[in-house]
């Protein structure tokens, strides 16, 4: 909590009226601290109450504030996408655990919307926003399609974030197995009608981007290969979403570019994880995995870490697997499956430090009939500037 | 060794001798007790409901120095509990003058569950008309602008 605040609001009429016969108006200051500790749903209503209101939450020093204390509690998101003919998203979050020592085994997931989803993949989400491939965000709205110069490829989007700006953009291409082109951007939010620019890659050619991207302060990287002419091995391409440039990092190891591989942020350092046998995904018998982090882009250097499973057959059953998520504040590596059916949908933490593993049933999500894709974001905080964007 | 009392007066100019230990909670108390000692403290903007309700929270929360170390009069789990019935009791008005006492004094542990539950309040509430009513705050917006803003929300409401 910062000092008292004594500042009182320029506006004759109060915000959050008090009664009583030595009433004075809230501190705007004050009302900031409240508004700041509700969810973006609430957010959203108060924007309807008065006229005052409402110019709080656009003011900028209200915005810094939501999002700092959603990033203080990080939640974990679940889009659960349902497998029939009328797809449509449900998305759930529960807080992330911050304390592995917390242990608690059951945690109920808050229901936050559901939409209509026709479209192929979900490609990321960053700071409240989701980008689900071609054309869809979190809010519900649709961003306008590229346009793109030549007709039956591949497209892929990607959805990154630039900290510094404060802005939310996706990049989309166009590919095939060895050439990715037609680079688009979109900025989202601002006063001007949301519209794509083309984008120089300026990079050696690169083929078959993503899906598997992660945004990591202000660094959109995803998986590709690079063509022919530089030997067709995998790559990492880095795209700052601030200046727009494209980069790369070359692998030691191609495992670090496979399919099943998993990226993730390691304490602000991409990493790429991926299980040893069966077939580099996480069945009941895979006793352990590797984790390739980044240190130094540019000089393209990886360091690599192996560790040790406990027995994971008393959790999962022969036939079921589990995929790597991510990687909390607190050094533990975040694994689930993504199905869900009528049953218990368990959410696993394994510690880096400590090699233990422990599993967080998620209650909620038993109120969706139907078998579902179950996609899980970790880091996920609210942003109230995306109330602005549409 | 008698503890040191002090004496804070509230708005209808009632007088409360309260511990030193207890009143210093508040940073402002524990800067107007080193600057005039011996002088009774007066609290003009608070009414005697909530300095009472004040002086409840503080001694809950009083750390008591028992010669062997700083040693809380409560384990850290009750007091949570504690707090959360404490501004439970408490209805809407009053919440809000406790919050702009706790404000005023300087206490940053009441700040913050009193604004916690406020926020609460505010996310129990299920439309904006329930958090008018609740807060009895004015409505300045037409029903086309109320529309309007539910359009650009798009987010359930």
């Amino acid at each position: 909590m910062k000092s008292p605040r004594y500042s009182v609001s320029e506006n004759p009429q109060t915000i959050l009226r008090r009664h009583s016969k030595y009433s004075l108006p809230i501190p705007i200051d004050l009302i900031i601290e409240i508004l700041s500790r509700l969810p973006l749903k609430s957010i959203a209503r108060c924007r309807c109450v008065s006229k005052l209101l409402a110019s709080i939450l656009v003011r900028p020093d209200f915005t810094d504030s939501f999002l700092a204390s959603s990033l203080a509690k990080p939640q974990v998101l679940f889009a659960c996408r349902k497998q029939d003919k009328n797809e449509v998203m449900f998305c759930f979050s529960t807080p992330q655990p911050q304390n592995p020592e917390e242990n608690s085994s059951t945690i109920v997931a808050n229901y936050h919307m559901s939409f209509p989803f026709d479209s192929l993949s979900l490609c990321s989400a960053v700071s409240g926003v989701v980008c689900i491939e071609y054309h869809r965000i979190l809010k519900g709205r649709k961003t306008p399609r590229p346009v793109w110069t030549r007709k039956r490829y591949w497209i892929r989007c990607f959805l990154g974030y630039d900290p510094i700006e404060k802005q939310h953009k996706t990049l989309a291409m166009t590919w095939e197995h060895t050439k990715a082109q037609d680079h688009q951007v979109l900025t989202l939010g601002g006063t001007d009608k949301l519209a794509w620019r083309r984008i120089e890659c300026g990079i050696p050619q690169y083929g078959h981007p993503g899906p598997h991207n992660i945004c990591i302060n202000g660094v959109l990287y995803f998986k590709a290969q690079a063509n022919k002419s530089s030997n067709g091995d995998g790559i990492i391409i880095c795209f700052d979403v601030r200046s727009e440039k494209y980069n790369f990092v070359k692998v030691i190891e191609r495992v670090v570019v496979h399919p099943a591989a998993a990226l993730v942020n390691y304490n602000g350092k991409l990493a790429s994880v991926i299980s040893h046998c069966p077939y580099l995904f996480i069945f009941h018998t895979t006793r352990s995995f590797e984790m390739w982090v980044l240190q130094d882009s540019e000089k393209h250097e990886w360091s690599k870490h192996i560790y040790i499973l406990p027995p994971l057959c008393k959790y999962i059953s022969p036939g079921e697997n589990l995929f790597f998520v991510g990687v909390t504040g607190a050094d533990e590596i975040v694994l689930c499956p993504k199905s869900l059916f009528h049953e218990a949908f368990y959410v696993y933490y394994y510690n880096l430090k400590k090699g233990t593993i422990r599993r967080v049933e998620i209650q909620g999500l038993e109120r969706l009939e139907g078998s579902y894709r179950v996609h899980t974001f970790l880091n996920h905080a609210e942003d109230a500037e995306i109330l602005k964007y549409f | 060794m008698s503890k040191k009392m002090i004496v804070l007066k509230s708005s209808e100019g009632v007088s409360f001798v309260v511990e030193e230990a207890v009143a210093r909670q508040s940073k402002i108390i524990s800067f107007l007790v080193e600057e005039f000692p011996d002088r009774e403290l007066p609290l003009t903007n608070m009414t005697s409901e909530i300095l009472r309700k004040t002086i409840e929270y503080c001694k809950k929360h009083v750390v008591e120095d028992d010669g062997g170390g700083d040693s809380s009069s409560s384990s850290s789990g009750d007091l949570k509990e504690w707090d959360v019935k404490f501004v439970a009791e408490i209805d809407q008005p009053r919440l809000m003058d406790l919050l702009m006492a706790a404000n005023y004094l300087d206490i940053p542990s009441l700040l913050d569950v009193t604004c916690q539950k406020v926020a609460d309040t505010i996310a129990a509430c299920n439309d904006e008309k329930e958090i008018r009513a609740t807060f009895n705050i004015e409505n300045d917006f037409t029903e086309e602008e109320v529309e309007a803003i539910r359009m650009e929300n798009q987010y359930p409401i």
